[in-house]
């Protein structure tokens, strides 16, 4: 079943992403929805992976073979991500760990943790926000993150170290939003059984998410009054590269929250029909978020290598500054207008981009 | 010309009736069966002759209570009995009236009990159907119900309870010496069929039970199990965050 409230933030999610890496990529400039739109991304990766598999097993699918799906779509999203990597971010580039590589890796580690007990899935996720400050700390995240970017050595261990916890999006702590996402779905999207008092409703979940909001804002503010030691390695601020505890937090706190509201106000209310033209827009936006995600970097990324690279023989010559704010932000809305349009003419069913071409060698 | 001995509204028909009944005779429109209220309307002639006038038999027959049965009629030494579920009439001489209208309202009593239980596990069937596959196998998604399996094993319960309540009269011999009464109440229970029912409603209130009773079984060895499950799995994620520090800690030192 297709959720509204799922297309809706996942077309946020999406939007916010382009506009933030036309801004920052183009023109230097983060904005200040920057950190809002991967986590997003990344939550609803576990919840539309509960929504998937439920889906599959109630129209009869085995065990065995959602198992051999969930393996093969997770590599193909993995390789697509290294490929990714090598082609759009180039060669050297190729083992950053990005938001494609992770959600790669989270997509089999989904199919372990949907055997799992929901109480089990939220323990996992809580021991990767906890574990994650560690890492850091143990494998000297500063070091790696020096010029303000991710760069490591082609070594086993710094490629290792990348991948779990000093990449752009490693395993530690992102897993937990992924599994926090899965757990979240498990509840709200439930197949409804014959106890209406046992159903699920989106006020809790919605009341987790400010909870844990709330909990983050406070951490981040109490961060001075704590021990140093503590503060630094467990806490260590406000930032999504690292993601903090409180920002991680924060992340999974919003996510909850908008699914909750999504859910509570557009799938469950029928009043939302009234914006069909809009659902429609966010459904298509949603089925094409893979194909968005890897286009739109090829649009605004391989011309700025070109030219940097004709210009003065250094392709990644004018990354941050090869535009003016505006220009870069502009152009940003430009593609999501041209995108927008596109999707229009060739339709939502996902005949076309890489979700079918995922569907076409997985399913 | 008699009046109800009871002030209480009745029906048309019964209205009517009160007025046709000859001399002596009551008309009692709401004679208490002893269970939330239910009743049964009754007529008593007092006669040493004669038969129930047709008007009376009419209005027996007519009982929107019987559920289209057609009407039990039974004479024994100069009593004469017309009934049905929810009317009755009765002729007797003066002095065993009383007693028969006794065993006539017991009777009622009995067998509106065991019709009751009879419809109550008639609307059941389909609920079990839907059940007993859970007393094969228990799933997490059946959690949510177990409220509700439990209600239905505690209705089952009840109505085999209330059942067993009125095996001690469906099923009693009849009494020597027979009197009038004894024996108007061992062929009621004859016309009625109420010991066959009451093994009937036996024999498929076992369904009832065996099914919830293996539900319960099953619910709760996975209940316990999935307790289990879940401290199984919490220890894991434990070893496993313990297990990544540790490796963790050798990596960034090969890092070094």
């Amino acid at each position: 079943m297709r959720f509204a409230s799922i297309d809706i933030l996942r077309t946020i999610a999406i939007v916010v992403m382009v506009l933030v890496h036309f801004g920052e990529n183009l023109g230097g400039y983060t904005p200040f929805f920057a950190g809002f739109g991967a986590p997003l991304f990344v939550f609803l990766s576990g919840a539309s992976y509960f929504l998937w598999s439920d889906a599959r097993l109630s129209r009869g699918a085995d065990e065995t073979e959602i198992s051999k799906i969930s393996v093969r779509r997770g590599l193909f999203v993995l390789g697509t991500g290294f490929a990714f990597n090598l082609f759009v971010w180039l060669p050297e580039e190729i083992f950053i760990w990005d938001v494609l590589t992770f959600i790669g890796v989270a997509l089999l580690i989904l199919n372990a943790a949907r055997r799992m007990p929901r109480s089990a899935c939220i323990l996992a996720a809580a021991m990767a926000a906890f574990v994650a400050p560690f890492l850091r700390d143990m494998a000297d995240f500063s070091a790696y993150w020096e010029p303000g970017y991710f760069e490591y050595d082609p070594t086993l261990s710094d490629v290792l170290i990348g991948f779990l916890a000093t990449g752009y999006f490693p395993l530690f702590p992102w897993i937990g939003l992924t599994l926090a996402g899965y757990a979240t779905a498990s509840w709200l999207f439930a197949r409804p059984n014959h106890d209406a008092e046992a159903a699920p409703t989106p006020a809790r979940t919605a009341a987790i998410g400010i909870g844990l909001l709330a909990l983050a804002i406070v951490l981040w503010l109490a961060e001075s009054w704590l021990p140093a030691a503590f503060a630094s390695v467990v806490l260590g601020g406000w930032t999504m590269f690292p993601a903090t505890t409180a920002y991680f937090m924060a992340a999974t706190g919003v996510a909850m929250l908008l699914l909750s509201l999504g859910h509570r106000y557009v799938d469950l209310d029928s009043r939302s029909r009234r914006f069909d033209g809009v659902l429609r827009i966010t459904k298509t936006f949603s089925r094409y978020s893979l194909t968005i995600y890897i286009v739109h970097h090829v649009v605004h990324l391989w011309p700025l290598w070109i030219y940097g690279y004709l210009t003065t023989g250094d392709p990644t010559a004018l990354w941050w500054q090869a535009l003016p704010v505006t220009y870069s932000l502009a152009l940003g809305v430009v593609f999501l207008i041209v995108c927008g349009m596109v999707l229009r003419a060739l339709g939502p069913e996902r005949t076309y981009g890489f979700e079918a071409l995922m569907r076409w060698v997985c399913d | 010309m008699h009046q109800p001995s009871s002030s209480e509204a009745f029906d048309a028909a019964t209205a009517a009736l009160a007025d046709l009944l000859p001399e002596g005779g009551t008309l009692d429109p709401k004679v208490p069966l002893g269970r939330e209220g239910a009743s049964v309307s009754l007529a008593c002639i007092p006669a040493s002759g004669g038969e129930l006038p047709a008007a009376v038999r009419a209005w027996v027959e007519a009982d929107p209570d019987s559920g289209g049965e057609p009407a039990v009629w039974m004479a024994f030494q100069g009593s004469h009995i017309h009934w049905s579920s929810g009317r009755a009439a009765i002729l007797a001489p003066g002095d065993r009236l009383e007693s028969v209208r006794a065993v006539v309202i017991e009777a009622t009593a009995h067998e509106r009990e065991l019709r009751s239980i009879e419809r109550s596990m008639a609307s059941w069937w389909p609920e079990l159907e839907g059940d007993s596959q859970l007393a094969f196998e228990f799933e997490e998604s059946a959690v949510g119900r177990r409220r509700q399996l439990r209600e239905r094993l505690h209705r089952v319960l009840v109505l085999r309870a209330r059942l067993a309540r009125i095996a001690p009269y469906l099923l009693s011999p009849l009494r020597h010496p027979p009197t009038l009464a004894s024996q108007v109440a061992d062929r009621m229970r004859e016309r009625l069929r109420m010991a066959a029912r009451h093994e009937a409603a036996a024999l498929q209130i076992e369904v009832f039970r065996d099914t919830y009773e293996t539900c319960g079984a099953r619910a709760s060895e996975f209940m316990l199990a999935r307790t289990g499950h879940r401290l199984e799995w919490t220890i894991i994620v434990l070893l496993a965050a313990q297990l990544l520090l540790w490796g963790f800690e050798y990596l960034s030192l090969a890092a070094e």
